[in-house]
């Protein structure tokens, strides 16, 4: 409960920064209306990954692109390097990045390059290389960092969760408009939210959010949340299930 | 995470299998399996541990009806063991920080399944030939300069004199190694109980897997304590391949002859060292590896 009530914190925070920044925009940048198929997901036993449906109504008569981001809990990662010693080959250097979503996927009506350009991109943070890292330690740039983040990346969009083209955005007729994300089985638990903005002539006109909350549910939730909140009741209980199913399994075999 | 439950049902059962025919207790092989198939090597370590608990327990119930445990010899194993596995798990939880842990749970796997894996397949080969020539048997006790250490004890049971040094050195070890490599140590545990403590062949299964039950069962307690890493579900899969798996396993052994049984076992043991030594040395895909950080 209580990181949930910190994400809560960073979602408002996330939008609190988007006001400031929908006040600095230079255009006058207006709501946009937009929702999502689904508010929750549950992650079940046989969850094999889920469909989520965005969609909305551009402002004004039509025209203009969409971009929308859709990004996951943040989560402290360590990108480690391996390097050959004495013939084998250990983890020698560590970068380890404050936050990084655990899912990002962006969704737009055409290609990115031609709808904004690589400024405002980087200042909406639309984009895999504008994923907002935080490195520890205060360093930023440079090439070594580089290639810590391009692993980091790398390994996300090889586990689904980033992904390196956007989503197709299809227009319903002239206002409505619509994009499919999809979530792989291994999505990490926690709220989501989509941002989608309305450019018209490389700059953002209209902005909406929409939230998202994914959570665990059934026994694997209840066991996950009992290893995590008391880890020696926990302990306890793996012991004494072993030495229970220990002893049931030789009554069992001790009859045949 | 998600994997097949019929693959792991599958993996409990072959592994129960072996360690049914062999008499042991199936981690050193559950544990790289587990590891293969992509399991972080921190929960399966951990997990392992817990079901080897339960493995052990039914194995040595049915030795106890046998009457084949020394429960002072297994007392003074068990409570250097549960220090031993205190401090595996310390040292895995400072390994674990530091990211080192994956490597040191590959490297102690090198090293102690090579050191062993060789040693038994040395002597159960040269036992094969000796019976083939036809030649006399070895003597059974062997004394040298462990039975001459300071605060000797009397285990009747076991008709040895020995100093208490010697079984709490043992299980000290055995229980850093069950900490660190999700093991029981039944494959290190045994042979030192025959050839370093000198007991008799029929007391040292039984009471092997006594102080394997105490000590694994320590493991998991604090593995799950202070890394969160056991996986109740997990380990209760394992467990229901296992315990079928086992029984098949025992009557399959029961056809064979011991050393034939140890240089098989002794070759299992090679196969899965030589598995580790190649991925520590093969240049890896990505030299790159990411993981959620642990503060």
């Amino acid at each position: 409960m209580k990181t949930e009530t910190l994400n809560r914190w960073k979602c408002a925070g996330a939008v609190f920064c988007l006001c400031i920044l929908a006040v600095t925009t230079p255009a006058h940048c207006e709501p946009l209306d937009v929702d999502l198929s689904h508010h929750r997901i549950a992650i079940h036993s046989s969850f094999t990954g889920a469909e989520v449906l965005l969609f909305g109504a551009i402002r004004g008569t039509g025209g203009g692109d969409i971009i929308v981001v859709l990004s996951g809990p943040n989560q402290p990662v360590v990108v480690r390097r391996k390097a050959r010693m004495a013939g084998v080959w250990l983890n020698r250097s560590e970068v380890v990045f404050e936050t990084a979503p655990g899912y990002y996927a962006v969704g737009a009506s055409g290609s990115l390059d031609d709808i904004l350009d690589t400024r405002q991109r980087e200042a909406n943070r639309i984009g895999l290389n504008n994923i907002k890292l935080v490195p520890a330690g205060g360093v930023t740039r440079g090439s070594v960092f580089n290639k810590y983040s391009d692993a980091l990346l790398r390994h996300k969009v090889n586990q689904g969760l980033y992904f390196t083209e956007p989503s197709p955005v299809e227009f319903i007729g002239t206002n409505l408009f619509r994009v499919r994300f999809n979530f792989p089985s291994n999505v990490p638990p926690g709220i989501y939210q989509a941002i989608a903005h309305q450019v018209d002539d490389g700059e953002v006109v209209a902005s909406g959010t929409a939230d998202l909350v994914i959570r665990k549910t059934g026994m694997e939730a209840r066991i996950y949340g009992t290893a995590h909140d008391s880890p020696w009741l926990y302990g306890i209980l793996a012991v004494v299930l072993a030495l229970m199913a220990g002893w049931l399994a030789s009554a069992i075999f001790r009859r045949t | 995470m998600s994997v097949s439950i019929v693959l792991l049902l599958g993996m409990g059962a072959g592994v129960g299998f072996l360690s049914g025919m062999f008499g042991v207790g199936g981690g050193f092989l559950m544990t790289p399996l587990l590891i293969l198939i992509g399991v972080p090597p921190p929960v399966a370590v951990a997990t392992e541990a817990n079901q080897i608990t339960a493995s052990s327990v039914s194995g040595f119930l049915a030795h106890w009806r046998r009457g084949n445990v020394d429960l002072k010899m297994g007392f003074v194993l068990v409570i250097f063991g549960a220090i031993g596995s205190g401090l595996g798990v310390w040292l895995f939880r400072k390994l674990r920080s530091t990211g080192h842990i994956d490597e040191f749970i590959s490297l102690t796997f090198v090293l102690f399944l090579g050191v062993v894996g060789t040693l038994m397949a040395i002597e159960s080969g040269r036992s094969i030939i000796r019976r083939r020539r036809g030649g006399r048997r070895e003597r059974m006790h062997v004394h040298y300069w462990v039975h001459g250490l300071p605060y000797k004890m009397r285990f009747r049971k076991s008709k040895l004199y020995i100093s208490a040094l010697v079984p709490a050195g043992i299980g000290l070890c055995v229980g850093i190694m069950s900490a660190i490599m999700g093991v029981g140590g039944g494959f290190i545990l045994i042979p030192a109980m025959i050839y370093i403590l000198g007991m008799p062949t029929a007391m040292v299964v039984g009471t092997s897997l006594f102080q394997i039950i105490f000590v694994t069962a320590n493991s998991t307690l604090l593995h799950a304590a202070t890394n969160q890493t056991v996986d109740i579900l997990l380990a209760l899969i394992l467990l229901l391949g296992a315990v079928v798996g086992a029984q098949f396993g025992t009557r399959v052994g029961a056809r064979l002859r011991g050393d034939e049984l140890r240089i098989l076992l002794a070759l299992l043991v090679i196969l899965v060292c030589i598995k580790f030594a190649y991925d520590l040395l093969a240049t890896p895909v990505d030299v790159y590896s990411t993981a959620p950080f642990i503060g």
